[in-house]
C-alpha cells in the first residue's frame, strides 16, 4: 500500500498537465487509496479534488508547493490549525509577491482613504509568490514537510553533491518542524540521468540525520499521454516556442501517477512507502462541510436571527399588499420563511438586506436580480422590485429544503458607485471578512489558439490575425473553425498538430481572474478559510470560484455594477438638474401607452436588453403590449429559447395566429402564461416535478442539466427517469417522450422567469427615460455607455430623436456629458471635453478649474492659463473645441503650435524684466490658412473624437445616388398598399422571397455570428439616415470573406420586412472602398485619406465603376496573391 | 566517453517485466553484460517526430579476452558503455575510453 503524497494538477496554473478528477480516477484505477494534492503556491483545485476523492472513495489529502527560500516545500495539512496555517502562509506569499504584507490588507480604526488602496507592485518587478524561513516558523505544528521532488533545495543540493549545505538546510527544517512525524526526506526518481546517484545520496543523507524518508514521484499529470500537454504548458509559462530547450522543461514522460510497483523498482526502500501511509493516515480534514458560514448579521438585542427576520417581513407585508391579496402573500412568506429558517440562512438574507438598505440610504440605485426575484422574503425586505406573487414565481427555483449550499442573490448597483458599497462592505462586516471571489480563467478557442500558436513559432502577426479570425467558442470546437484557421496559417502538419493541441487545451485552467462582482462575507476571517491573493488591479480575492465557496459552506453575496443602472441614476440627476422634474422610476405605472409605442416601433436602441437588431427583429414580430409582454420578450431572446424552436410557436400562438394546445392536460397550469411553449427556467423545474414526478431537489438537478450544455449522458438518463415518473402519473409514452423532448431542448442559457422581470423592470425605466426626456437619457447613456454600439452610432441616434449634439467646446464642455438649453429653449447634448483622445479626466478637470476664475477669451489665453503639453494643446485645436476662440481649428492649431514654441522658450529663459514681457502671441505670427474641407474636417473629428460631426456617408452621398445605392432610410418606405392601408403591426410583408432587390452602403457597426445562428453572419450597415441589418449565408460569407472585414461596404440582397423593422438577405457585397474615397482628398471610413486612381481601385478592391455607372466586381484580383488592401496615406 | 550512434544488435532477456539486455554484438564480437548501473529515459520533440530513448549504462565483458602477452592470468576487463532503444532498435551511444 502507498500514497501519492506529492501531485500537481492543472490548477497549479501552467505547472500541471492533469484535472484533479482525471488524477482521482487513475488513482482508483491503480488501486491507491490515498492521494493528496500539493499545487505549487495554491490550494486553487483542492475542493473539486476533494469532491473528486469523496466520490470515487479516496482519502483526500490537503496540501501545497509552498516556495521558501527559493525553493519548494511540500507542506501537507494534518488539521483544521494546519490548514489555516498553510492558508496564512500562501496569503503572504502572494502579497510578498506584489510587494505588499498582509498589514496592506488592513486599514486598522479609520475609514480607507485613497492613499490605503492597495497598489500591488508593477508587473515587471514582481516575482514569483515565496516566504521566508522566518514567516514558516510557527506556523507548522499542523502541517507535514516533504522536502521537495527535484526543485526541491535538498534534492538540488544533494544532487550537485553539495553534502555541508544539505545537512544545514536538513537540520534547518528539523528546527522547524521538530516532531520526528513532521519531516521527511523525499525521495524520487524520475528516470532521468542524475536521478539514480541523488536518490542514493539523499537516502544516506536522510539515514546520517536520522530524518524520515518517504517515497515520491513528484506527479505532475495523471497518465503519460498528459506529458504532451505538460511540456506544452511549462513552454507557454515561460512564453518560449517548443523547439526551443529549457532547463525547466520535462526531459521525459515519467513523472506520472505510477503504480507502487512501478515505484518500488525505481526506490526499494520499504520505509519509505511505509511512511507514505503514516502520513496519510494522520491527515484529517474535511473542508466541505455540511453546514453554511454565515456572515454576521445586525441583530437588534431581544432578538433572534428568526424573530428579526419575521418582523421586518411582517412590517412590509402590510405596506407592499393590499388585503384582499394579503393572506396569500402572508401563506407564501410563511411557507419561505420556514424553509429558510430550516436551512439557517436568516443572517444570510438580513444581510443582503443591511447592504440594500445602505446603498438606497446613500441614494445608490439598486435591484435584485436572478432567482433571488422568486422569492417573497427578498421582496419584502427590498432586496428585489419584482412581486413574486404577481407575477406567479416559484420560490422552489430559488431554494427549496433540499438545497445544499447557498441560494445565489444578484444585486444591481449603480456602476460607478459600486465601488463605495464594496468598501462600506468592507468597513461593515471586517476588511479580513470580506474577499472578491475568484474566477477561473480555463483555455477557451481563442485563447488557446494564441497560446498554442505561439509556443508551436508562429509570428505574433499570424497569431494575432488567427485571434481576430474566429469567434470565441469552446476550445474541443477547434475543428469546426478548420477553414478560417487554415486560411491564416496555411495546411500543414504543424496546423494539424495545432488543431490536436489546442483541443487538449479545453477546460485547462490558465490563470485566475477576479469575479464579476462575487463579494464572500464570512463571520470568521476568510483566511481559515481560503489563502488570500491580490487581483492584477489591486482587489483582494479568495483562491476559490463561485462553486467552491458554495461548498464550502461560505457566503457569497453578488455586488454587480450595471451600467444601465448608474444610466439611469444620471439621467434622473440630469432631468432635475435642466428640467426641474423630480422622476421616481419605482413608482412609475408600468402600462404608459408611450413607452409601449417606442417599444413596438422597434427603436429600441439604447434600451436595456432589448437593443441589439435580433431585439428589434423580434419585437416587431411579437408588438409586446404591456409589462407581462416585456418579461417574455427578454427571455424569449436567449440561446435556450432559440435554440429549442421556442421563439416563433410562441409569438404565433401569442398573436392568436395559431391555436394553443398542450402535450398533456397537466402541463396547461404550468405553461398557460406562455401559450404551452417552455418559456422559463422554472418551467422545466414544474414539468419536471409535477408532471414527471421527481422530487424538487431532483427536479432542481434535472433543470441545472438542461441549462449547461455538458452531459449528454447524464441528461439521456435521467430523460429515463424522467419519462418513467411521467407514464406513472397518466401520461402515456409516446407524450412523455414528447415532453422529454421538448424540455430537453431547452438546452443552453435560458431565463428564469424572475431574473427576466427584474430585468423588463430596467427595460421599462429606461424605455420611458427615453420616450419622456430623450435629451437627459441619450446624455447619459453616452456618458455609461452600457450597449454596444459605439459613439458615432449613438450620436446619429439622438439627433434621430431630436437631440442635436453639440461638439466639445473649451469654454462650455466639462468632465462629462450634459445638457444646455439653447434660445429657443430645445435641449441639446453638449460633449464633455474627455470625448476627445488624450484628454484624460484629470486633464479635463484642470481646464474646468481654469476656467473658474473666468471664460478663455483666446487660443493664448487658454494656453497661458491651463499648462498643457503640445500633443493635448493639438488634439484639442484639432476637435473644434477652440473654434470659437480662434475663428477655425486650422487657425488653433497653428497658434496653439507656436505658442507651446514660445512658453517652452519662456521656460528654459525667464524673462528677466516681466514688465516689458512681449505677448506669446502677435498677428504675424499666423499666415492666411486655407479652411479645412468637408472632408479633412470629418477626418480630424474622427482623429480627435472618434465621431464625425456628420456621418461620413454624407460625403459619398452624390455618387451612391449616381449608382443607384439607395439610403437606409428609403428602405423603410418600401410597404405594400394593402398593409399601409391596413397596417397590422408586427406582420412580415417581406420575407427573403418577395421582397424588393435594394442596393445599400453604410458603415459596418455591429458585426455578429452568434453560435445559435447556424453559421449565419449579422451585419448592422448605417449611413446618413438610419441603420438596417443584414444577413449573410455561410457560402456568400466564404465568397465575399474579403469584402466583409472591411470597414464599409455596399450589400445587394432582397428586403425584408416586419412592422416597423427592415432587414436585408444579402446575395452579394463589394467593399465601398473606391466608391466612397477612391480620390484624392476624400476620408477614408479609417480617418486618413485614400489616394487612389481608378485603376489601383479595380486592382486592389476588385470594384470597377463602369462608364454607365455599374459597379463591377472582380472577385479575383488582378493581382497575384491579391489581399484586398488599400492604399492609404 | 566516446561517441559512437551505431545501430548494434542486443539479445535480451524477455523474462522478466523489463526486457534487459543479456549481450550485445559490436565489431564482431559479443560483449556479455556485466552490470547494469543506471538507467534512464529520454523523450523529446513531440512536436516533429516524438522519439523515446530509454538509455542503459552497463559494464560488459567481451566474450573472448585479448590475446596479449603475458596477461593470460589477468581478470577480463569490463568496459562501461551506454545505450540505448528507441522505436527502431538499438543504438549504442557511447563507451567509456
Amino acid at each position: 500500500m502507498f500514497a501519492h503524497l506529492h501531485v500537481r494538477s492543472w490548477f497549479s496554473f501552467l505547472s500541471g498537465g492533469s484535472s484533479p478528477l482525471a488524477l482521482v480516477q487513475r488513482a482508483r484505477e491503480l488501486g491507491i487509496q490515498s492521494l493528496a494534492l500539493t499545487d505549487r503556491n495554491g490550494l486553487y483545485g483542492i475542493v473539486r479534488f476533494q469532491k473528486a476523492c469523496c466520490y470515487y472513495g479516496l482519502r483526500a489529502i490537503t496540501g501545497a508547493e509552498v516556495v521558501v527560500n527559493d525553493h519548494p516545500l511540500v507542506l501537507l495539512v494534518r488539521s483544521e490549525r494546519g490548514y489555516r496555517d498553510l492558508c496564512r502562509l500562501l496569503t503572504d506569499a502572494h502579497l510578498g509577491a506584489k510587494g505588499l504584507t498582509v498589514q496592506d490588507l488592513l486599514f486598522a480604526g479609520d475609514p480607507p482613504t485613497d492613499a490605503d488602496k492597495i497598489v500591488p507592485l508593477p508587473t515587471d518587478q514582481r516575482e514569483g509568490p515565496k516566504v521566508d524561513i522566518e514567516q514558516l516558523a510557527g506556523r507548522c505544528s499542523d502541517l507535514i514537510c516533504l522536502t521537495g521532488g527535484r526543485d526541491g533545495q535538498l534534492w538540488q543540493l544533494t544532487a550537485r553533491r553539495a553534502y555541508k549545505p544539505a545537512q544545514q538546510w536538513l537540520r534547518t527544517l528539523r528546527e522547524l518542524f521538530p516532531t520526528r512525524d513532521q519531516l521527511y526526506v523525499e525521495l524520487v526518481h524520475g528516470l532521468l540521468p542524475e536521478d539514480g546517484g541523488a536518490l542514493r545520496r539523499l537516502y544516506e543523507l536522510a539515514e546520517r540525520e536520522q530524518v524520515p524518508v518517504v517515497a515520491s514521484n513528484d506527479v505532475r499529470y495523471a497518465e503519460p499521454a498528459h506529458w504532451k500537454r505538460y511540456d506544452l504548458l511549462t513552454c507557454i509559462r515561460l512564453i518560449q516556442p517548443v523547439a526551443e530547450p529549457h532547463a525547466e522543461r520535462p526531459r521525459n514522460a515519467e513523472a506520472y501517477l505510477k503504480s507502487e510497483q512501478q515505484l518500488r523498482r525505481l526506490i526499494p526502500i520499504d520505509a519509505a512507502f511505509d511512511n507514505s501511509l503514516r502520513i496519510a493516515d494522520s491527515c484529517r480534514l474535511n473542508i466541505v462541510p455540511e453546514y453554511i458560514t454565515p456572515p454576521a448579521a445586525k441583530v437588534p438585542e431581544k432578538h433572534s436571527a428568526n424573530s428579526y427576520l419575521i418582523q421586518l417581513c411582517d412590517a412590509s407585508i402590510e405596506r407592499l399588499y393590499p388585503k384582499p391579496e394579503r393572506p396569500r402573500a402572508t401563506r407564501q412568506m410563511h411557507e419561505e420563511l420556514e424553509v429558510i429558517s430550516n436551512l439557517k440562512l436568516e443572517e444570510f438574507f438580513l444581510v443582503v438586506h443591511e447592504v440594500v438598505d445602505e446603498a438606497r440610504k446613500r441614494g445608490i440605485r439598486c435591484a435584485g436580480r436572478g432567482s433571488a426575484a422568486n422569492s417573497i422574503i427578498a421582496y419584502l425586505l427590498g432586496i428585489t422590485a419584482v412581486d413574486p406573487i404577481h407575477h406567479n414565481l416559484l420560490f422552489a427555483r430559488f431554494l427549496h429544503g433540499g438545497r445544499k449550499g447557498t441560494p445565489d442573490i444578484d444585486v444591481d448597483f449603480d456602476a460607478d458607485r459600486r465601488d463605495e458599497i464594496i468598501e462600506w462592505m468592507e468597513q461593515r462586516f471586517g476588511i479580513e471578512q470580506t474577499a472578491m471571489t475568484a474566477t477561473l480563467i480555463t483555455y477557451k478557442l481563442r485563447l488557446a489558439l494564441r497560446d498554442v500558436a505561439k509556443a508551436l513559432g508562429w509570428p505574433m502577426l499570424k497569431v494575432d490575425e488567427l485571434s481576430q479570425s474566429i469567434p470565441s467558442d469552446h476550445a474541443s470546437e477547434v475543428l469546426e473553425h478548420r477553414e478560417p484557421i487554415v486560411r491564416v496559417l496555411g495546411e500543414s502538419p504543424l496546423t494539424e498538430l495545432l488543431f490536436k493541441r489546442v483541443a487538449d487545451l479545453a477546460d485547462c485552467p490558465r490563470h485566475l481572474g477576479l469575479h464579476v462582482g462575487g463579494m464572500v462575507l464570512c463571520r470568521k476571517a476568510l483566511s481559515n478559510f481560503s489563502p488570500v491573493q491580490v487581483s492584477a488591479n489591486g482587489v483582494k480575492m479568495v483562491q476559490f470560484d463561485k462553486d467552491d465557496i458554495e461548498a464550502m459552506g461560505l457566503v457569497k453575496l453578488d455586488v454587480l455594477g450595471l451600467r444601465m443602472m448608474a444610466c439611469l441614476s444620471e439621467s434622473i440627476e440630469i432631468v432635475k438638474r435642466h428640467e426641474g422634474i423630480d422622476v421616481d422610476l419605482d413608482s412609475l405605472p408600468i402600462d404608459d401607452e408611450g413607452v409601449f409605442d417606442l417599444i413596438q416601433s422597434s427603436k429600441t436602441m439604447t434600451l436595456f436588453q432589448i437593443e441589439s437588431q435580433g431585439q428589434m427583429h423580434l419585437i416587431a414580430k411579437n408588438q409586446p403590449q404591456c409589462f407581462d409582454d416585456l418579461v417574455s420578450e427578454v427571455a424569449l431572446f436567449r440561446p435556450g429559447p432559440l435554440q429549442g424552436g421556442m421563439v416563433h410557436p410562441f409569438i404565433r400562438r401569442r398573436r392568436g395566429w395559431e391555436k394553443v394546445s398542450y402535450d398533456h392536460p397537466s402541463l396547461e397550469p404550468i405553461l398557460a402564461d406562455t401559450y404551452g411553449v417552455i418559456l422559463y427556467q422554472e418551467q422545466i423545474l414544474e414539468i419536471a416535478h409535477r408532471f414527471a414526478g421527481m422530487p424538487l431537489d431532483v427536479a432542481d438537478n434535472f433543470r441545472q442539466l438542461t441549462s449547461k450544455r455538458h452531459d449528454p449522458e447524464k441528461l439521456e438518463l435521467m430523460g429515463q427517469q424522467f419519462i418513467t415518473g411521467a407514464i406513472e402519473r397518466g401520461a402515456s409514452r409516446e407524450v412523455a417522450e414528447t415532453v422529454f423532448e421538448k424540455v430537453s431542448h431547452f438546452i443552453g442559457y435560458g431565463f428564469c422567469r424572475s431574473h427576466a422581470a427584474a430585468f423588463a423592470k430596467t427595460v421599462y425605466h429606461s424605455a420611458w427615460m427615453k420616450c419622456y426626456h430623450p435629451a437627459a437619457h441619450m446624455a447619459a447613456f453616452m456618458q455609461h455607455r452600457p450597449g454596444f454600439y459605439n459613439l458615432m452610432t449613438l450620436e446619429e441616434e439622438s439627433r434621430r430623436c431630436g437631440v442635436p449634439v453639440r461638439l466639445p467646446d473649451i469654454n462650455d464642455s466639462g468632465i462629462r456629458y450634459d445638457l444646455v438649453r439653447t434660445n429657443d429653449g430645445q435641449l441639446v447634448i453638449q460633449k464633455p471635453l474627455t470625448t476627445i483622445k488624450g484628454i484624460t479626466e484629470e486633464k479635463a478637470q484642470q481646464i474646468a478649474w481654469a476656467r473658474m476664475a473666468g471664460h478663455f477669451t483666446s487660443v493664448e489665453n487658454f494656453a497661458s492659463r491651463v499648462h498643457l503639453d503640445r500633443d493635448a494643446l493639438d488634439v484639442i485645436a484639432r476637435s473644434g473645441a477652440l473654434d470659437r476662440l480662434a475663428g477655425s481649428s486650422r487657425r488653433a492649431l497653428w497658434e496653439g503650435r507656436v505658442i507651446a514654441n514660445r512658453l517652452n522658450e519662456v521656460d528654459h529663459k525667464p524673462p528677466t524684466n516681466s514688465l516689458f514681457k512681449l505677448p506669446l502671441l502677435i498677428e504675424e505670427d499666423v499666415p492666411e490658412l486655407k479652411p479645412l474641407t468637408d472632408a479633412e474636417r470629418i477626418s480630424w473629428d474622427y482623429q480627435t473624437t472618434s465621431t464625425g460631426r456628420v456621418h461620413p456617408i454624407i460625403l459619398a452621398r452624390r455618387h451612391l445616388n449616381n449608382l443607384g445605392i439607395q439610403t437606409v432610410e428609403s428602405c423603410y418606405r418600401y410597404t405594400p398598399l394593402e398593409a399601409a392601408a391596413q397596417p397590422d403591426k408586427g406582420e412580415t410583408y417581406y420575407d427573403n422571397h418577395n421582397g424588393p432587390v435594394v442596393n445599400i452602403a453604410g458603415i459596418v457597426i455591429v458585426r455578429q455570428r452568434p453560435p445559435t445562428a447556424k453559421g449565419f453572419m449579422f451585419i448592422t450597415l448605417e449611413d446618413e439616415t438610419g441603420f438596417l441589418q443584414c444577413v449573410l449565408n455561410p457560402k456568400l460569407q466564404e465568397y465575399c470573406y474579403q469584402t466583409l472585414i472591411k470597414p464599409a461596404i455596399i450589400v445587394r440582397g432582397q428586403l425584408q420586412a416586419t412592422g416597423k423593422w427592415r432587414g436585408i438577405v444579402v446575395s452579394d457585397a463589394w467593399p465601398l472602398e473606391g466608391v466612397f474615397g477612391g480620390y484624392s482628398g476624400f476620408p477614408s471610413a479609417r480617418g486618413d485619406q485614400d489616394h487612389l486612381d481608378d485603376g489601383e481601385r479595380a486592382i486592389a478592391t476588385g470594384v470597377v465603376i463602369e462608364s454607365d455607372g455599374r459597379i463591377v466586381k472582380q472577385h479575383q484580383p488582378a493581382v497575384a496573391g491579391g489581399d484586398h488592401q488599400r492604399q492609404t496615406s | 566517453m566516446k561517441s559512437y550512434q551505431e545501430p548494434i544488435d542486443v539479445e535480451v532477456d524477455d523474462g522478466g517485466k523489463i526486457a534487459l539486455p543479456t549481450a550485445l554484438h559490436w565489431r564482431r564480437q559479443r560483449f556479455r553484460v556485466h552490470k547494469l548501473i543506471d538507467r534512464w529515459v529520454l523523450q523529446s520533440r513531440w512536436w516533429e517526430r516524438e522519439e523515446k530513448r530509454v538509455y542503459l549504462l552497463m559494464e560488459v565483458l567481451p566474450e573472448r579476452a585479448p590475446e596479449t602477452k603475458g596477461a593470460a592470468s589477468q581478470p577480463l576487463a569490463t568496459t562501461t558503455i551506454e545505450i540505448y532503444r528507441n522505436d527502431y532498435g538499438w543504438v549504442l551511444s557511447r563507451v567509456v575510453d
